[in-house]
């Protein structure tokens, strides 16, 4: 079980501390919502909460907690340019149906 | 006559936007003192960045309304340099943005805004002609 991103993501996510000025690293979480059942979360972690999980990827922090992670074991948190958006973009092997713009997702 | 109009509703006759004296193919009519589209200062400041970028001012902004997403449509934004004949053209201070006839009669009276957070950075439409919408807000259905 665990958590990568590709090295532009891991960019972005530095890029994105950086100018927060401080954190732990990047907390990825899935909450029930979306037209696909699942949604993800990112949010800026401080520190490690007792029930996270934590991995190291590309020389930054990614932190899931333990009852999120059987739904995004093994993703890849890439960042993308589509067309004039750009964002982070999640390669679920869990997922076995994606919303449009990928915020969504089924099991 | 100049398809090109401000939002401001000030009466702009700079042809420099519509290439074409054909009216659009699908006429619209308009409820009195509605504008067809609106769009933000954030949309205006990121376009201009981005043709600073590009090095081309002529370019313009394409929205349009294809099928697909989970709703049944969705929207694409794009930069275009080429005006087509049934194209609405709005223009905001330094950007025009371009917008086909048959994409128009989905997004009538919507406002175009660009969101900046975590998870990315993006061009949005709140749309009142949309029924509902995908959770990003990228797909729509009417």
């Amino acid at each position: 079980m665990s958590l990568s991103v590709t090295p532009k993501a891991a960019r972005q996510i530095q890029k994105a501390l950086d100018q927060r000025g401080s954190g732990y690293g990047l907390r990825v979480a899935v909450k029930t919502s979306g037209c696909s059942g699942y949604a993800y979360a990112l949010e800026f972690a401080e520190a490690p909460a007792p029930e996270d999980l934590s991995f190291e990827s590309e020389g930054v922090h990614l932190l899931v907690d333990a009852k999120s992670l059987p739904l995004v074991s093994g993703t890849q948190l890439d960042w993308v340019r589509e067309g004039l958006n750009e964002g982070f973009k999640f390669n679920n092997p869990n997922a076995t149906a994606a919303c449009g713009c990928g915020e969504s997702f089924a099991i | 006559m100049s398809s090109c109009q401000s939002q401001s509703h000030a009466h702009d006759n700079g042809a420099s936007c519509a290439t074409s004296s054909l009216p659009p193919a699908v006429p619209f009519t308009l409820p009195e003192g509605t504008t067809p589209i609106t769009v933000s200062d954030a949309v205006v400041n990121k376009v201009g960045a981005m043709l600073a970028e590009e090095g081309d001012p002529n370019l313009k902004l394409r929205i349009f309304v294809t099928g697909g997403g989970c709703s049944g449509f969705q929207y694409g934004f794009a930069f275009d340099d080429a005006t087509k004949e049934d194209d609405l053209c709005v223009e905001v201070g330094s950007m025009k943005l371009l917008v086909d006839a048959s994409s128009l009669q989905y997004v009538m009276g919507a406002q175009i805004d660009y969101e900046e957070n975590l998870e990315g950075s993006r061009f949005v439409i709140k749309n009142p002609n949309a029924a509902s919408t995908c959770g990003c807000g990228s797909s729509f259905s009417v």
